[in-house]
């Protein structure tokens, strides 16, 4: 059962705690070089293993004297990107080709399904494995190999989405109107089924930066002298007795981001989805005819 | 005879799959810039005698499928070849690590899945109540928190607060053995409970709402009767099969908690054979990984049709 957001507002108290963290761990990450203290990579052999909250360095610093703070947003601005960019990955190939198949069906239909087939009848993390091993470990790799295991999900959805969706009304119109394919795939239907997807890609979002961040914690990922959060975790593991600091905030970091990330996705799926909200105006007609009642039994009959 | 068609339809296109992707591993592998007379060679001087001998004993001259070929034939008489950083026998190697692995698996799997049904059917019984909002609360966390995160946070309490018991590094004896998992199939147990217990809770209440429960209390059945013999048997069905798959994902996802609490399994083998371009371990890790995965949500798809005949084989 989802929660039903009763006020039908997109802003909610959680949706709007999680939304503003969220931009403002997006801002400081953008502009990351120009808000962090010290040079990431700056080493400084005066300040070893500072504790955090000390002079000059909040966070505290590394086995080279490297700031904490600067290295932690330096380092979101490559977990973010990174995030952003296997989901990329996933939209643009994923949901054209869920389209095409969708649309024609035929040979290249039945091609491209037992392809993801395969390919998704291997768990993400033995895929980047296995991709790791044969393209070499490395950033790019690691895009690419998790941004390739979220592809058949999603080619798959927007292959039954508009499955449904060829046969409406107004899709007929358009081909009696005598609308190219192409302009009735990306115009006419595409903005139709895009919107339930959206939340799919905010949840994605959130795994893609746990993906990323464990490849590169198993040292598969990014590679010194660059950074993400998963580096700097395993760095940390490194320094464990040293410094907990160095362990402890990226680990904070990271979840409260992601436990961020599936909240706002929630609200996003909530707001999206109209079965699941009661409409304000609906509110508004029970406050004044002073009808309790009516709402409940409208939901239960939606549902 | 449906039932009949279905399996060998699903065991063939089992085979084929592992076939077709240990092919693809075993050349694409030699097509990458790693050069295996380098890795094999390592620190020694490389003379074009030791070349030579290295090429004919691994018959690196011949064409790639020949080469594949002689690999799998080797892997299906049980033969897993020598490994190229320190020519051991890959065969001795995966099996001297696959308990840990599978002690991983198995008590995680068992911990995780208990844990989570109980956990999902208390917070369905209670719903709406604040200690269902605790219990899924709780889940939502853990299933936002990666496991490894989970874990070296944990050993970091545990190194720092709890002196004095061990649970890294290898083992001598079966408690031994024992103590080492303990903790780490615990965390990874958490995955199942964040996963599981939420499937179950909303299958249980989805269960609840439906007719026929209201039939059987209109029966006058006991209503311990009606959740734990009637809701609950329909409920499970669903948790089975996730957990399979879980249970089936989680062979890959053990080198997570291996690599953290720097355990002998398979997991962390397979990370420093990548790391060192060690063909035939990364190969056989990858066939075996792949075939465990396959074979397990294979026997998920035939238990679920027993368990639930409503289920349409195609």
């Amino acid at each position: 059962m989802k929660k039903k957001n009763k006020a039908g507002t997109f802003f909610t108290p959680v949706v709007a705690v999680t939304g503003i963290f969220l931009a403002v761990i997006v801002f400081v990450s953008l502009f990351a070089s120009v808000i962090a203290p010290y040079d990431p990579l700056a080493t400084d052999v005066n300040a070893i293993y500072a504790p955090a909250f000390s002079e000059g360095h909040i966070f505290g610093t590394d086995g080279l004297g490297r700031d904490l703070f600067s290295r932690l947003i330096c380092s979101a601005r490559t977990s973010i990107l990174n995030a952003f960019l296997i989901v990329a990955i996933e939209v643009v190939i994923g949901v054209p080709l869920g389209l095409i198949c969708g649309y024609y069906r035929g040979p290249l239909d039945s091609i491209v399904m037992r392809v993801w087939d395969v390919i998704s009848a291997i768990p993400p993390l033995l895929l980047s494995f296995i991709l790791i091993a044969v393209m070499g470990k490395g950033m790019m790799t690691g895009i690419i190999a998790i941004g390739i295991s979220y592809i058949p999900l999603t080619t798959k959805t927007a292959r039954s989405m508009i499955m449904t969706e060829k046969k409406a009304v107004y899709v007929e119109a358009c081909k009696s109107m005598g609308f190219s394919d192409a302009r009735i795939i990306f115009v006419h239907i595409l903005p139709n089924i895009i919107t339930p997807m959206i939340s799919q890609f905010t949840l994605d979002i959130g795994t893609a930066i746990t993906s990323m961040a464990t490849l590169s914690f198993l040292g598969l990922g990014v590679q010194a002298p660059n950074a993400d959060w998963g580096t700097l975790l395993r760095d940390g593991m490194g320094n464990l007795y040293n410094s907990s600091a160095l362990l402890f905030i990226p680990a904070i970091c990271v979840i409260l981001v992601t436990v961020s990330i599936n909240l706002f996705s929630d609200g996003v799926q909530n707001y999206l989805d109209p079965s699941s909200r009661k409409l304000p105006s609906f509110k508004k007609y029970e406050k004044k005819h002073g009808i309790k009642k009516l709402s409940a039994v409208k939901a239960n009959g939606e549902a | 005879m449906k039932r009949f068609r279905f399996i060998i339809k699903r065991l063939l296109s089992m085979i084929v799959i592992m076939f077709l992707v240990s092919f693809l591993v075993f050349v694409v592998l030699r097509m990458s810039d790693a050069d295996p007379l380098t890795v094999m060679i390592g620190n020694n001087q490389s003379t074009p005698e030791l070349r030579q001998a290295l090429t004919e004993k691994y018959h690196l001259d011949d064409p790639v499928h020949i080469q594949y070929l002689r690999w799998i034939k080797g892997v299906l008489s049980g033969d897993f070849g020598t490994d190229y950083v320190d020519g051991q026998d890959v065969k001795g190697l995966v099996m001297s690590r696959l308990p840990i692995t599978f002690g991983l698996v198995i008590m995680s799997s068992v911990i995780g899945s208990v844990i989570a049904v109980i956990m999902g059917v208390a917070a369905a019984l209670r719903k709406g109540k604040p200690s269902d909002a605790a219990i899924s609360g709780l889940m939502l966390v853990l299933s936002g928190a990666p496991s490894f995160l989970v874990s070296i946070l944990i050993l970091f309490f545990m190194t720092k607060y709890v002196p004095g018991y061990s649970f890294i590094g290898t083992y001598t004896n079966f408690g031994e053995f024992l103590q080492r998992i303990m903790i780490p199939s615990l965390i990874m147990a958490l995955t199942f409970v964040a996963m599981l217990g939420r499937i179950t809770r909303s299958n249980m209440i989805n269960q609840l709402q439906s007719p026929y429960i209201a039939t059987a209390a209109a029966k006058g059945l006991k209503q311990s009767n009606i959740t734990y013999k009637h809701a609950f048997h329909n409920a499970v069905i669903p948790v089975i099969t996730v957990a399979g798959y879980m249970i089936a994902g989680s062979i890959g996802s053990t080198v997570i908690v291996e690599q953290v609490f720097s355990l002998p399994g398979i997991g962390g083998l397979l990370i420093s054979a990548i790391e060192e371009n060690n063909f035939p371990i990364v190969q056989i890790l990858v066939l075996f990984m792949l075939g465990a995965y396959l074979v397990m949500s294979f026997v998920i798809d035939i238990l679920y049709t027993v368990l639930d005949p409503r289920v349409d084989l195609k």
